[in-house]
């Protein structure tokens, strides 16, 4: 198989399941081909939709009527001659047109080669491959609108700001400790500045990561407290639905309910957990290891307490206490306790104002484009690692300080993915479904 | 054992021939050492120092190897400094300052004295070979030289051009057979040659300077030297002066610029950016009213003075007129004026790492032919090109250094690899591992090896194993003892061991010696290693973390017969790069500048379909 990529590779798009449009895409030389060969005919002109039948290149039937479309390389997405064909989204239809095109010499393609092709033909950097992934994933407007950006390139241009002015005060230490000689030294304030700038700017980055991260992944709010406070008539007062069972039984929530909704463009997951309370049984127990879980990671808890018997939970630091129940009686207050009644909607316009504050994105991190793990843990490396740089160059380390700002460096270019590992690639691309 | 007399031949007895030629023939293969002249062995045609910063390391890693330039400059030190003092143990390095007639005499009885080595004074005017490898040297008187390896270290004599103003002489006195026969032989061999320019300052007459009115720059290490393994009675000392250009100088350097080859189009060679000549100087930086001048005597019994910053070749006439502005200067004369000189070097990306050119087995160059410059780099290129020479005689592995093990490593990765357009010096920013390759540690590094190849001596091999023992004892002893609060350590609130507090910045072990009286009997060499490797232990791991992560790509080795047209992904510049460099290694080709990390991932994605396919049939 000697020379350029000489396969075809062909696959569905779209997500799986019917959907009014559904998309196949091949990439590689001869796919014009075979659409040629589907069309009968005239695929069209480049570049220029058309509406064609499509037929089974073996017994000539009608697979389905498509809007096509085909492009030479190295002007497309992959860089290499590529079709789409927009057909109706009845999967049987679209698995139809996928056999079709492999009877032609198609090959069904990896998960994420699309992409991966695109980034060996050097369409993308990794930082845009990750748009692609982010885009696609994207739980919100927001989210996709952020990725989108990226694949502009304006995360590029942003940290080639930061980049620049990081290599010049590295090449102002390197020059103070190669030339004794020349260069006055000790090393310039100027200098220690730069590194000083770049820290904070660093910091700022990562920083923004984690809620940056909500417009792509969502944010989960749980919501704890003790046994029969109304948790689930909250959640169901928030979702404006029937997901949970209500019940006055104590602990008729025995495991986690999900219910999702959008706050400030953002997706949100609530979640309900079991209630607190010694003495319950196995299942129950279990539901509310898994609420110790979900408390971990949640983006907010919103711990709610039953005005009639306040003294009754013990909501941990930083929790968002709601005082439910406050139609019943004169209710006693709590301090900060944000009061409620899940059954009449008493308050419950402030709790979603809250609720939007914590899990929404400020504009300045919406600005930042950070968002993967990846990007946040090498956003916060760099700063990690500058932090330290600056207070080897005041104990008069040089060497130190250089490697400190030379790992910054290579942090950099990881985040920007100049110079990605191999174990960056295989990460990146194991998360592609196939099509993308 | 071997078909000829004497299977190497090394052309040059400058410091990469001297190390090419030592190296051989100590590691048994008879050696010829071809030169113009038995006085040019171990000549400093520049400055008459050895090491600073980064060529201390070299210097350092060629002694712990086995090489000699190390010893050659202990012989005849007259001064030792240590360089980067206030800037931390990482990144120091070290100086000495010789008397350069003494330098050759000691390279010159180290050859005579050298078992299997034999100096034949004459010139080299072609080198014979075919798709088997270089068969033999072609010489002015001797006939021809039957050869299976030959070392290429002629420095600066291959189309070796001197300038100075408008006059200008071939630099190989014997004539122009001398320099142009090799040239035109090389590239009659297949090798690219284009031009580089270097130069020198005019030398001046001790007894013409007005040496007492001018400060002076002191020694601050008299117990300083370079060989870890030897030790020498000290010279006698001296001191070299400071002073400085002034706006007198500049004025008149700036009124015959003209008259300069390098701008008036007579020289067209690229010249270095670190050692400018002080009409570049002048030019570059004119916003600067003066430039700092060292003035260093060449000798103890030496009637001249180099002044090292002075490098030019502007016309006799005004090398003097722009001496005498100068302060300590005024009626100075000028024994040898200062010129530029042009030469052919080879595109080292034409070389494997072994320093072996690509299409001709057995044909090694090393030095400025190379295009690097100063005697440490060419010492070391020699060093490894006479190791490698004698392995193929001898029908041995060639050894090469990795960057993560020596400068040497860098510096012949990064030549052949990366090339050069201007004259390559070593640096210590070209290392990644900066906290590795510290100047201290060279025989940790490297002295394992020296002695496994067979070129450090076991004697020397002995005196490191019980040197590396001395430093383990220290790292445990400091771990075995603690100090606690109100034993006299200021600021102390809980007990600490040794090793802990050694660990911390600016703790030094004088300040210890209270709970570590054993110290004081600690070579300083032990005691700069244990304080290195606690001080830096976080920084060492991190970049031995880096080496292990280089090491996945470095230990993929990209097949001979690869034909990169078939490697899929790969843009027309991309192949044209790798066919040029033929990297021997994954990570070789990923070091190629503008080959992408994209075309990385496609070769080792080509890589695997090769072995899918091989494991297929």
């Amino acid at each position: 198989m000697p020379g350029e990529p000489t396969d075809r590779i062909v696959a569905i798009s779209t997500a799986a399941g019917a959907a009014a449009i559904g998309v196949v895409r091949l990439s590689g030389p001869g796919s014009r081909e075979t659409l040629q060969t589907l069309c009968g005919g005239d695929p069209g002109e480049p570049r220029r939709t058309a509406v064609r039948t499509l037929h089974d290149p073996d017994d000539g039937q009608p697979l389905d009527q498509a809007m096509v479309w085909w492009a030479p390389g190295p002007g497309t997405f992959t860089g290499e001659e590529m079709v789409e064909l927009h057909g109706h989204g009845n999967p049987a239809v679209l698995d139809a047109l996928v056999g079709a095109c492999v009877r032609l010499g198609a090959r069904p393609a990896d998960p994420g080669e699309f992409t991966r092709r695109a980034l060996l033909h050097g369409k993308l950097d990794l930082a845009g491959a990750e748009a692609v992934l982010a885009a696609v994933d994207a739980t919100s407007l927001a989210g996709a609108r952020a990725a989108v950006r990226v694949l502009d390139g304006e995360l590029a241009r942003d940290l080639a700001t930061v980049r620049g002015e990081l290599l010049g005060a590295a090449a102002s230490l390197e020059a103070s400790i190669d030339h004794e000689d020349d260069v006055g030294d000790p090393v310039d304030a100027e200098m220690v500045d730069a590194v000083g700038r770049a820290a904070a700017e660093f910091g700022r980055l990562a920083s923004g990561v984690r809620s940056a991260g909500r417009l792509v992944a969502g944010a989960d709010v749980v919501i704890a407290g003790p046994v029969n406070a109304g948790k689930s008539t909250l959640l169901n007062r928030l979702l404006g639905q029937e997901r949970a069972i209500v019940h006055p039984e104590p602990g008729t929530t025995r495991d986690v309910v999900t219910g999702e909704g959008e706050l400030a463009g953002v997706r949100v997951r609530f979640h309900d957990t079991a209630g607190l309370r010694d003495g319950a049984g196995e299942v129950e127990g279990e539901g509310m290891r898994r609420a110790h879980a979900l408390r971990a990671r949640a983006t907010c808890v919103l711990f709610v307490l039953d005005a009639t018997r306040p003294d009754e939970g013990r909501p941990e630091a930083g929790d968002l206490v709601v005082l439910n129940k406050i139609d019943l009686d004169a209710p006693q207050g709590v301090a900060d306790a944000l009061p409620v009644s899940a059954l009449t909607g008493e308050g419950i316009e402030a709790l979603v104002t809250r609720l939007e504050a914590l899990v929404g994105a400020s504009d300045d991190v919406a600005g930042t484009l950070l968002w993967t793990q990846r990007q946040g843990a090498a956003a916060g490396r760099a700063a990690t690692h500058l932090a330290e740089a600056r207070e080897q160059l005041d104990r008069g380390e040089y060497g130190p300080a250089a490697a400190e700002i030379g790992d910054t460096l290579r942090s950099l270019d990881e985040l920007l993915g100049i110079d990605p590992t191999e174990a960056v690639l295989d990460e990146l691309f194991a998360r592609f479904c196939v099509g993308k | 054992m071997f078909h000829v007399e004497h299977p190497v031949v090394v052309i040059g007895g400058g410091h990469a021939g001297i190390e090419a030629a030592v190296a051989s023939a100590r590691l048994g293969a008879p050696t010829v050492l071809l030169t113009l002249d038995q006085e040019w062995i171990g000549r400093m045609p520049c400055n008459p120092a050895i090491g600073g910063l980064a060529k201390g390391h070299l210097v350092r890693e060629i002694d712990a190897l086995g090489g000699v330039t190390g010893r050659l400059t202990d012989r005849a030190t007259l001064q030792f400094k240590r360089l980067n003092t206030r800037k931390g143990l990482a990144v120091q390095g070290s100086r000495a300052q010789v008397d350069r007639f003494r330098y050759a005499l000691a390279a010159q009885r180290m050859i005579d004295a050298c078992p299997g080595l034999r100096v034949v004074i004459d010139s080299a005017t072609g080198i014979l070979g075919g798709g088997d490898g270089v068969s033999a040297v072609v010489t002015g008187r001797h006939g021809t030289l039957p050869a299976a390896a030959v070392v290429v270290a002629t420095g600066t004599f291959l189309g070796g051009r001197v300038i100075v103003g408008g006059t200008r002489y071939s630099a190989g006195r014997t004539g122009e057979g001398a320099t142009r026969g090799l040239s035109r032989s090389l590239a009659g061999l297949g090798l690219t040659l284009t031009r580089m320019k270097t130069g020198t300052t005019p030398r001046l007459l001790t007894s013409s300077v007005r040496w007492a009115d001018l400060p002076e720059q002191t020694e601050d290490d008299p117990e300083g030297c370079f060989s870890a393994f030897e030790a020498h009675p000290p010279l006698d000392r001296i001191r070299c002066r400071i002073t400085y250009t002034n706006e007198r100088t500049h004025e008149v350097i700036r009124r015959n610029l003209h008259r300069a080859p390098v701008y008036d189009g007579t020289i067209d060679g690229v010249g270095p950016r670190y050692c400018p000549s002080i009409e570049d100087k002048v030019v570059r930086f004119a916003d600067r009213d003066r430039h700092q001048l060292f003035l260093e005597p060449e000798g103890l019994l030496s009637r001249e003075i180099y002044p090292n910053g002075l490098s030019t070749s502007l016309p006799v006439a005004v090398q003097l007129e722009m001496v005498h502005t100068i302060a300590g200067l005024e009626e100075a004369e000028i024994v040898r004026p200062g010129y530029a000189i042009e030469y052919d070097f080879a595109d080292p990306r034409q070389l494997r790492p072994t320093l072996e050119a690509l299409d001709l087995p057995g044909l090694f160059l090393a030095g400025q032919v190379n295009g690097t410059t100063g005697y440490e780099e060419a010492a070391a290129q020699g060093l490894m090109a006479g190791i490698n020479a004698a392995c193929r005689v001898k029908g041995e592995d060639a050894v090469t250094l990795g960057r993560e093990q020596a400068y040497i490593g860098v510096m012949i990765d990064d030549l052949v690899t990366r090339g050069t357009d201007e004259p390559y010096r070593m640096f210590t920013s070209r290392s990644e591992y900066r906290m590795l390759l510290r100047e201290g540690n060279a025989d940790h590094r490297l002295s394992d090896l020296g002695a496994r190849i067979g070129l450090l001596d076991p004697a020397d091999h002995r005196q490191f194993r019980e040197r590396r023992q001395q430093v383990d004892g220290a790292l445990e002893l400091l771990a075995s003892r603690r100090v606690r609060p109100g034993e006299g350590l200021e600021g102390l609130r809980e007990p600490r061991r040794l090793d802990e507090l050694l660990a911390r910045p600016r703790v030094t072990l004088d300040e210890l010696a209270p709970w570590i009286p054993e110290a004081a009997g600690w070579p300083r060499a032990v005691a700069e290693e244990v304080a290195s490797r606690l001080k830096y232990a976080g920084y060492i791991e991190r970049q031995q973390r880096q080496v292990e992560r280089m090491a996945r790509t470095d230990g993929v080795g990209l097949p001979g017969d690869l034909s990169y047209d078939d490697v899929a992904g790969l843009s027309f510049e991309v192949r044209e790069k790798l066919r040029r460099v033929r990297p021997d290694t994954l990570g070789q080709a990923g070091r190629i500048p503008g080959v992408t990390p994209a075309a990385i991932t496609a070769l080792l994605t080509h890589l695997r379909l090769r072995e899918k396919r091989g494991i297929a049939r």
